[in-house]
């Protein structure tokens, strides 16, 4: 009872417009995953030496039952080693399922084009759509192909709710991969410092259902993609 | 020992004063021993915190409402900026270095270190170029990039104002002084030990002190090497990071975190230096794992060196590429973990004494294994890609930062402090102080880890109320508060200690180093005599030992000539080597150090006349260095005590000078690679490549440019080989070879790279050739002297030590400058249209 | 003048494990950065294997057999024992094995993860 409460609380205390920690893509949600895991293990393993400093400083003679060498290999090599490990090895893992060439369908491909201070997004798929300012509207549960990129100072493409960010560095162009497994309205925020208007360089991703989108970019009729 | 040398102990104690004493009033100026200079590091560091600690006050008091922001964004922006840079580079490595100045001596049983006008020209330097960034601070015109200055913003199309140079080249400058320093660390933790101090016997806090100065030889020069060029990008227009012209931003990341990731472990190392020093001695035993120490920090050297990229996860680098990164920053807890599971074993192995270094022992602890925690989840590439630049990562960095630093350094500072006053601390003002430190902070940066994942990018200087980051932000700022008013405790238990403490006997904490073996505070000279050492030097007794040592009974129990004395040994063994002179007090460090601040002030108000006119002054002054050294005769070996027999350093082949050249270059060489690193990386990622207007270069005048490089080079090294019987005519001819070279490679990036300012591979063949010319211009000057110090009788066959170091940068300059040539041509071969690929 | 040879030699030592594991990092890394640059990628070799893939596994391979003989070579030295440092040539030693163990570490993704994305 008093569990679910607590769990009740913290995921009321973890949810907002901008907050990693209330996911709605698979990425974001990957993520999530990985922080709460890697919180739990971080947990134990503070509380595992502070217990062992708090023991050695009151009773120093209990720890005697263990030699030198097992202290320093055992604490230093062989404990942190397989941890560290699996833990590589997981995110490895999960990097590479994030990255952008997975799937069944061509994704939506949309270019962020960062200006000192606001966002403007092409619909590299559809020319004819005319690039919008700070709202970027995509199909919900489909992949959509974030290319950033910049002619002026570095900016960084970040919407929290649906995956990791990723920099627009004038003279490339970078890939992130966005999914959203609903539909709904997510905040957007430039991540790295861009000069004075860096605070205010948020935007909007509205997701929709497939004929919501065609709506919103104006573009008529139903068309399989 | 001598008969008619054999002092009373008093009588030395005058003798040893008068020589090795600094003068009252301005003269005090002119002080070049490690004692003044090393405090008056560590003094000018914690005024330096204060102004960032002040900074960050002004932070908190902005972000703790979403509602009243008092200072507007471009004024944000030059305070944190500010915060970070005086942070890192004007108190963090500055402490460490005075921290090393005024100790490592003293802990290896030497009277200075290896180069005493060297350690205050490094102190000169570091004032200046900090009151440079201070000074813009107050005008209002402080660097507002950011810390870590990435370009474009940091560039002159988005920062016309004269802040980004000021950053440029007063951090600059105070990197000089670090390099400096860290070669006065290597060469005198090598040579200025106590004879019998092998290196297996040295006390653990010197090779932490010795990796640590080793890592900054190679992580200070691609800061330096990037900032040079971001600077003649912004100053003459060649294009290195604009992506318009063949350049990249990202070329000044690499280089940038390539120094800026061994920089946090240069601050941490030393610290925990600090805690294997200190936890033995309240645990009343020697360290356990000394061996295992020792491989942990150099193993953590090198890591630190491989994970620079997880800065960079998001800049489109390959998943690959950023693997390898991403292990070696999770890998690199596992020597952490071997040093804390060392001083666990060592306090289980003991009988642990709690007091007030203990309780900040205890902070370490507690907050350092949350900052590395964290830090290993920051490794992880996906969940960086959340956490990067939010406010996750400044929980993080300061957990490290002030876990990891400032509580080893609080440790130390109420560890050693009785050594410096000769006083004992309040306890139960310490007490308070550290409660309220410690509770501040954790109140501080705990939420901010969750703030962060809320979504609140760092470097805001205001934010929405809809966020929901009101209150954590509010905590902090409370926090934040709390901490202050305990570091303001802090600063009155010190002042308190100093006025009132009461004054103890020796070795108050019962150490077992042999700083401790020397009346308190210290006298100039450190020692009467000096010790010999024939056991670990964490275990010796120094109450007999200091007494032993005052009496006169070690090693250069007298005065001679007036002369200041120490001893030098032989690195690995330790055994008694040389009889090392050291040079007396004197202005010239000083002077030098203006002429270096008029160099960097020119550049800053775009006097670029004034330029080569500052370099030629510091020229001037740095030969003005050389005057005291070297004598007109052979003296052979001397008595040095004890029985024993040394020759003076200047006719020994590992002759300290010697070996600091061999450093120097080791770390000019980091900054050479570096930047053939940056033409090869522009080839590769740069956008705008190949270029369409290359240099032309005549494969013929490369060819004879190349030549003339090396002959010049040869016939400098081979002089050594004359020394005594003639060298003058070779070095004569070295420097008209050395000073054609020079006006070939002057030629040849004038003339053959027309387009400098138009594309990146010409900046970049450019900047090589002028790197080539400016070493044979100074080889030339080393030929010079060299045949110059012939000529006034201080070359003889012994006595070779300026040939010997010139011919390290004649072969030196022979080498870099071939390859230079030949580099040129290979990039513009690959990197022109129409050329390969 | 009296020049002693291996003066400091220890030191050389010390470092010689990590020194081959930060040769063989920046050797990898400069190859996978040419490798894409160059498209190796792009051509196969058998499979999925590409020519890329090929070219970093193979020095991943001959760096370790690297590390390994090292390793044996400074084992040999401590055993050979200079007295006096025993306790570093012994810490020379197991850092050749901390730095193999680290290249493991550090560069076994070669065989699996994007070389080019
Ligand atoms: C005295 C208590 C301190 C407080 C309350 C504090 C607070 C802060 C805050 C709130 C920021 C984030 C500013 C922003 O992103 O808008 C920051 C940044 C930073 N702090 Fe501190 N800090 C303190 C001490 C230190 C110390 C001791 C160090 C280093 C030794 C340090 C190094 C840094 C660095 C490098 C940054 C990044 C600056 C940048 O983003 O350019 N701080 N600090
Ligand atoms: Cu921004
Ligand atoms: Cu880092």
């Amino acid at each position: 009872m008093g569990g679910t409460l607590l769990g009740a609380l913290a995921l009321a205390g973890c949810s907002g417009d901008l907050s990693a920690l209330d996911p709605a893509g698979p990425a974001a949600r990957d993520i999530a995953r990985l922080w709460w895991a890697m919180l739990a293990g971080s947990v134990v393993l503070f509380l595992l030496v502070m217990g062992l400093f708090a023991l050695v400083m009151l009773r120093p003679e209990a720890g005697r039952r263990w030699s030198p060498r097992t202290w320093i290999a055992g604490g230093g090599i062989l404990m942190p080693v397989p941890i560290l490990f699996v833990l590589v090895v997981f995110a490895f893992a999960q990097g590479e399922q994030h990255l952008p060439w997975r799937g069944e369908h061509n994704p939506v491909r949309i270019e962020a084009r960062a200006h000192m201070w606001f966002w403007e997004f092409h619909y590299l798929d559809y020319p004819e759509v005319q690039p919008m300012v700070d709202v970027l509207h995509i199909p919900a549960n489909y992949d959509v192909d974030v290319i950033a990129t910049s002619d002026n100072v570095i900016h960084g493409f970040w919407v929290p709710r649906l995956g990791g960010k990723i920099d627009a560095t004038p003279g490339h162009e970078t890939l992130v991969r966005l999914y959203a497994d609903r539909t709904g309205s997510f905040g957007g925020i430039c991540a790295e410092y861009c000069g004075t208007g860096h605070a205010g360089m948020t935007f909007r991703v509205e997701a929709h259902t497939p004929a919501e989108f065609r709506a919103a970019l104006g573009l008529a009729g139903e068309e399989a993609e | 020992m001598n008969g008619e040398r054999n002092e009373t102990a008093l009588a030395l104690h005058r003798k040893l004063s008068e020589i090795w004493g600094t003068p009252p009033g301005l003269g005090k100026l002119s002080a070049v021993n490690h004692t003044a200079v090393g405090l008056r590091f560590i003094v000018t560091s914690g005024i330096f915190f204060a102004i960032g600690g002040l900074l960050a006050m002004l932070i908190r008091a902005q972000l703790a409402t979403s509602a009243s922001p008092f200072m507007e964004e471009g004024l944000y922006s030059q305070v944190f900026t500010m915060h970070g840079t005086i942070m890192m580079f004007l108190f963090a490595i500055p402490l460490i270095e005075g921290f090393a100045i005024y100790l490592l001596p003293k802990l290896l049983g030497a009277r200075d270190l290896a180069f005493p006008r060297l350690t205050a020209f490094g102190y000169w330097c570091y004032l200046f170029g900090g009151l440079m960034l201070i000074g813009a601070l107050a005008a209002g015109v402080a660097p507002d990039a950011g810390w870590f200055m990435y370009t474009p913003l940091s560039s002159s199309i988005h920062s016309p104002g004269i802040n980004s140079d000021v950053w440029l080249l007063g951090v600059t400058f105070v990197e000089i002084s670090a390099v400096c320093a860290a070669v006065e660390i290597v060469v005198s933790i090598l040579k200025l030990r106590a004879p019998g101090m092998s290196l297996a016997r040295m006390p653990i806090l010197a090779w932490y002190m010795l990796v640590v100065a080793g890592m900054m030889l190679f992580a200070f020069p691609p800061l330096i090497l990037g900032s040079i060029l971001l600077e003649v990008e912004r100053a003459f227009g060649l294009p290195f990071f604009d992506p318009e012209r063949g350049g990249d931003p990202l070329l000044w990341q690499h280089l940038f975190w390539l120094f800026g990731h061994p920089e946090v472990y240069i601050i941490f190392l030393p610290a925990a230096g600090v805690l294997s020093t200190l936890i033995p001695v309240f645990a009343g035993r020697p360290l356990i794992g000394y061996g295992a120490v020792v491989a942990a920090i150099i193993a953590m050297a090198f890591l630190s060196f491989g994970l620079w990229v997880h800065h960079m996860y998001m800049v489109g680098i390959s998943h690959l590429a950023m693997a390898f990164f991403s292990a070696a920053s999770a890998l690199v807890a596992v020597p952490t973990a071997i040093q804390i599971f060392s001083w666990l074993a060592t306090l289980t192995y003991g009988r642990p004494r709690f007091n007030v270094p203990m309780l900040y022992v205890f902070g370490f602890f507690f907050v350092f294994v949350i900052g590395g925690l964290t830090g290993v989840m920051l490794a992880m590439i996906p969940f960086d890609k959340q956490a990067h630049d939010t406010h996750f990562v400044v929980a993080h960095l300061h957990y490290v930062l002030i876990g990891g630093f400032v509580f080893p350094m609080l440790a130390a500072a109420y560890y050693w402090m009785p050594h410096m006053t000769g006083r004992f601390p309040v306890q139960h003002l310490s007490r308070a102080a550290f409660w309220l430190i410690f509770v501040g902070f954790n109140v501080t940066f705990l939420v901010m880890h969750l703030t962060g994942l809320l979504g609140m990018p760092r470097r805001v200087h205001t934010y929405a109320a809809e966020a929901g980051w009101d209150t954590l932000n509010l905590v902090s700022s409370i926090g934040g508060f709390v901490m202050t008013f305990g570091f303001a405790l802090v600063l009155l238990d010190f002042v308190l200690q100093y006025r009132y403490g009461r004054a103890f006997p020796r070795n108050p904490w019962k150490a077992a180093t042999l700083e401790w073996a020397m009346p308190l505070p210290p006298p100039v000279y450190n020692f009467a005599s000096l010790p010999s050492v024939d056991r670990r030097a964490d275990r010796i007794a120094p109450k007999e030992i200091g007494a032993h040592l005052a009496a006169g009974r070690g090693y250069l129990g007298f005065a001679r000539n007036g002369q200041m004395e120490t001893l030098g040994v032989s690195i690995t063994s330790g055994r008694l080597e040389q009889l090392i002179i050291l040079p007396n007090n004197t202005f010239l460090p000083l002077w030098t150090a203006l002429g270096t601040a008029s160099f960097f002030l020119a550049m800053l108000a775009k006097l670029y006349w004034a330029v080569p006119i500052a370099m030629l002054l510091v020229l001037f002054c740095a030969l003005g260095w050389t005057r005291v050294t070297g004598s007109q005769a052979d003296r052979g070996a001397l008595p040095v005590g004890a029985g024993e027999e040394a020759p003076p350093h200047a006719e020994c082949s590992g002759a300290p000078s010697w070996w600091a050249m061999v450093f120097t270059l080791a770390s000019n060489a980091t900054l050479y690679a570096s930047l053939l690193f940056g033409g090869l990386f522009l080839w590769t990622s740069a956008p705008g490549w190949p270029a369409e207007e290359p240099p032309g270069m005549s494969l013929s005048l490369s060819a004879l440019t190349a030549g003339m490089i090396a002959a010049g080079g040869v016939m400098g090294a081979a002089a050594v080989r004359r020394a005594g019987q003639g060298p003058r005519a070779l070095l004569l001819a070295s420097a008209a070879a050395h000073l054609a070279a020079t006006l070939l490679l002057g030629w040849m990036a004038l003339n053959g790279v027309p387009d400098r300012t138009g594309h990146a591979l010409s900046a970049v063949c450019f900047a090589v050739l002028f790197y080539a010319g400016f070493h044979t211009a100074l080889a030339a000057v080393f030929a010079l002297y060299g045949a110059w110090r012939d000529a006034t009788g201080l070359v003889s066959q012994r006595r070779n030590l300026d040939l010997r170091i010139g011919r390290l940068w004649h072969l030196y300059t022979a080498v870099t400058g071939v390859l230079g040539v030949a580099f040129v041509h290979l990039l513009i071969a690959m990197g022109s249209a129409g050329g390969a690929s | 003048m009296m020049r002693k040879p291996g003066e400091g030699t220890v030191l050389l030592l010390l470092v010689a494990g990590f020194t081959l594991w930060g040769i063989a990092f920046v050797q990898l890394y400069t190859f996978q950065a040419i490798g894409c640059r160059l498209g190796w990628d792009g051509i196969g070799i058998a499979g999925a294997f590409t020519l890329q893939r090929a070219v970093l596994v193979l020095s991943f391979i001959l760096w370790l057999a690297a590390h390994l003989a090292l390793w044996q070579w400074l084992r040999g030295r401590e055993e050979m024992g200079a007295q006096e440092g025993d306790t570093l040539h012994r810490a020379a030693a197991d850092l050749a094995v901390a730095a193999f163990g680290a290249a493991v570490f550090c560069f076994f993704a070669v065989f699996w993860l994007s070389p080019c994305l």
